[in-house]
């Protein structure tokens, strides 16, 4: 395990997290748990003009829930019946689901679906996971596989993984519990109708925003992802032409990668960094490397290299931070935690990065952000939508 | 004030100790609740929890105080080989998933109580035999039936004896 360097301190500076979210704007959270994922993303508004988000793990009780009680105190995240449309569970290790029972008894009135892959895991908080969804019959249950898509609004989401291959086994322990999780890649903006008067229009989005969202799937998981969203190469043949009008170019393509298994030797490839070729690589680790020493050097290291390419050894990446690789863990030159991360993401590419400061064991405070300014984040998107275009 | 429900009380009505058929007569509340959660490498990290319960709806619960802590795989191996129940067990492989019924040692644990808590701890890993007193049983096959029999509770309502009449002709 290779500690993150910290980040220089004047990298960063003080501003108002909640003004710079514009409505259209897409928030997505990867909070400071230590060993662990709890992921939030904040739909942009809606024509109400208040938005719902999206919950992707909930590894410790406290966190998520002051993060939505710090949200819901501002115009972010206004009451409305319906907050949470989606949950997932990517799967059912404790740092991943530890606090699911406490979010789901508190939130269960206000959730309407839970997606979870399948994967029985006999530890205490699979058992009162269950018990919750069985105390809110109305939350409806899925074990989505991959290629299944999600509409909510202006965000498509697509399961990359489980396989239904790796489905099919899970029950035979030919499949480890980490190979179960649920992979989603978000794509920002989706395509929409507008309404002219009494006439409609489709509105093909050329360009999008994606975010893959690896939770712990691992090479024998990836491998099999790759297989079914591959690559596709420039050819005539009215088969290729085909799939690439249905599903693009290249769809694991995302500028925003949250790295899988916290950055394990098995949870991350050259191929697959390569494959995604994010802007912003997101790791969730903790301080001291957390139970398992994660990250790991081999997954630090192949990130690195897919994103800057050296001809030799002897040459040296330019620091993480440069690269667009972050750790939850990391403090600044000065010893300040940078904790949480959140990405403000407009549909025109424009993103902002920005750390809350908390200590994983620590409520997130909104008004302790700081907004990495030393990358230049505006950038344009250059990714190719998966929708078909017009005949 | 915040427009969101406040944490609910969960009354799970009258509970009583969880006995697995491995544990009939045997279980009791001095026993622990320990799962291989992960295994990376040569490291085994275990959660640790209270012995569980049973509501009244027959749902195995779980009470608040759930640790992890890390063992080395081969030393908990050996230690398995040693004491594990039934004795046909002994030389399984170490699985995520596998669930052990075993009286941990409190005055080991105790100390480091609130450093488990913090969730920090797997290096240095203790030894199993400081913490675990033998024999160790293993309840992976009915902690699985019973995760089961949670899932099932939880996608489709449970059946009325009435109505699961029906399909009873059909049961393994």
């Amino acid at each position: 395990m290779a500690a993150p360097d910290p980040v220089p301190a004047n990298a960063l500076e003080r501003g108002d997290f909640i003004a710079d979210c514009a409505p259209e704007d897409l928030v997505y959270f990867l909070l400071n748990v230590g060993d662990g994922d709890s992921q939030l993303l904040l739909l942009p508004a809606e024509s109400n003009g208040s938005r719902r988000a999206l919950v992707v793990d909930v590894a410790t009780v406290a966190k998520l829930p002051s993060l939505i009680e710090a949200l819901a105190k501002t115009p972010l995240l206004p009451p409305r019946d319906d907050p949470f449309p989606l949950v997932v569970g990517t799967h059912p290790h404790e740092d991943h689901i530890g606090g699911m029972p406490e979010f789901l008894d508190r939130f269960g009135p206000l959730i309407r679906e839970y997606w979870e892959p399948g994967y029985y895991h006999p530890s205490g908080s699979y058992f009162e996971v269950m018990r919750a969804l069985e105390d809110h019959p109305h939350i409806q249950h899925s074990q989505p596989t991959s290629g299944f898509t999600r509409y909510l609004g202006m965000v498509r989401l697509t399961v990359l993984a489980p396989t239904i291959s790796l489905r099919n086994r899970f029950d035979s322990y030919g499949v480890t519990i980490n190979n179960a999780s649920i992979a989603l890649k978000v794509e920002f903006p989706a395509a929409r109708v507008e309404q002219r008067g009494s006439d409609r229009r489709y509105l093909r989005i050329r360009r999008s925003q994606n975010l893959v969202l690896g939770a712990d799937a691992q090479t024998l998981s990836w491998g099999e992802v790759m297989s079914d969203f591959p690559e596709l190469r420039p050819s005539d043949s009215p088969v290729a032409k085909a799939l690439r009008m249905a599903v693009g170019a290249d769809p694991l393509r995302a500028q925003i990668f949250k790295v899988p298994h916290h950055a394990s030797k098995h949870g991350v490839t050259l191929e697959l960094v390569e494959l995604i070729r994010p802007r912003l690589s997101l790791v969730s680790s903790a301080p001291g490397g957390g139970r398992y020493n994660f990250p790991h050097t081999v997954a630090q290291e192949s990130v690195r290299e897919a994103l800057e390419a050296l001809a030799s050894g002897a040459a040296k990446h330019r620091p993480d931070h440069e690269l667009g690789i972050h750790y939850t863990c990391t403090s600044d030159t000065v010893g300040a935690p940078l904790g949480s991360i959140a990405i403000i993401i407009s549909p025109s590419g424009r993103k902002r990065l920005w750390r809350l400061g908390d200590r994983p064991d620590a409520p997130v405070d909104l008004s302790q952000a700081r907004r990495f300014v030393e990358q230049e984040l505006a950038e344009a998107s250059d990714i190719e939508t998966h929708e078909p275009a017009p005949a | 004030m915040s427009w969101l429900p406040p944490s609910p009380r969960i009354d799970g009505g009258r509970l009583r100790l969880w006995e697995p058929p491995l544990l009939s007569g045997v279980a009791s509340a001095e026993h622990s609740y320990v799962l291989i959660d992960e295994i990376v490498g040569s490291s085994v990290g275990l959660a640790v929890s209270p012995w569980p319960q049973v509501d009244d709806k027959g749902r195995v619960r779980f009470p608040a105080g759930r640790v992890m802590l890390g063992a080395n795989a081969n030393a908990l191996s050996a230690f398995l080989h040693s004491h594990r129940l039934p004795r046909e067990h002994r030389d399984r492989e170490l699985r995520i998933g596998d669930a052990f019924a075993v009286r941990a040692r409190d005055e080991i644990l105790e100390p480091l109580r609130e450093q488990l808590e913090d969730e920090r701890r797997l290096h240095p890993f203790l030894d199993p035999a400081a913490w675990m007193r033998p024999p160790v049983y293993d309840i992976t096959a009915d902690a699985r039936e019973a995760a089961k029999r949670s899932f099932y509770a939880a996608v489709a309502p449970v059946l009325e004896t009435d109505e699961a009449r029906t399909v009873l002709p059909l049961e393994e």
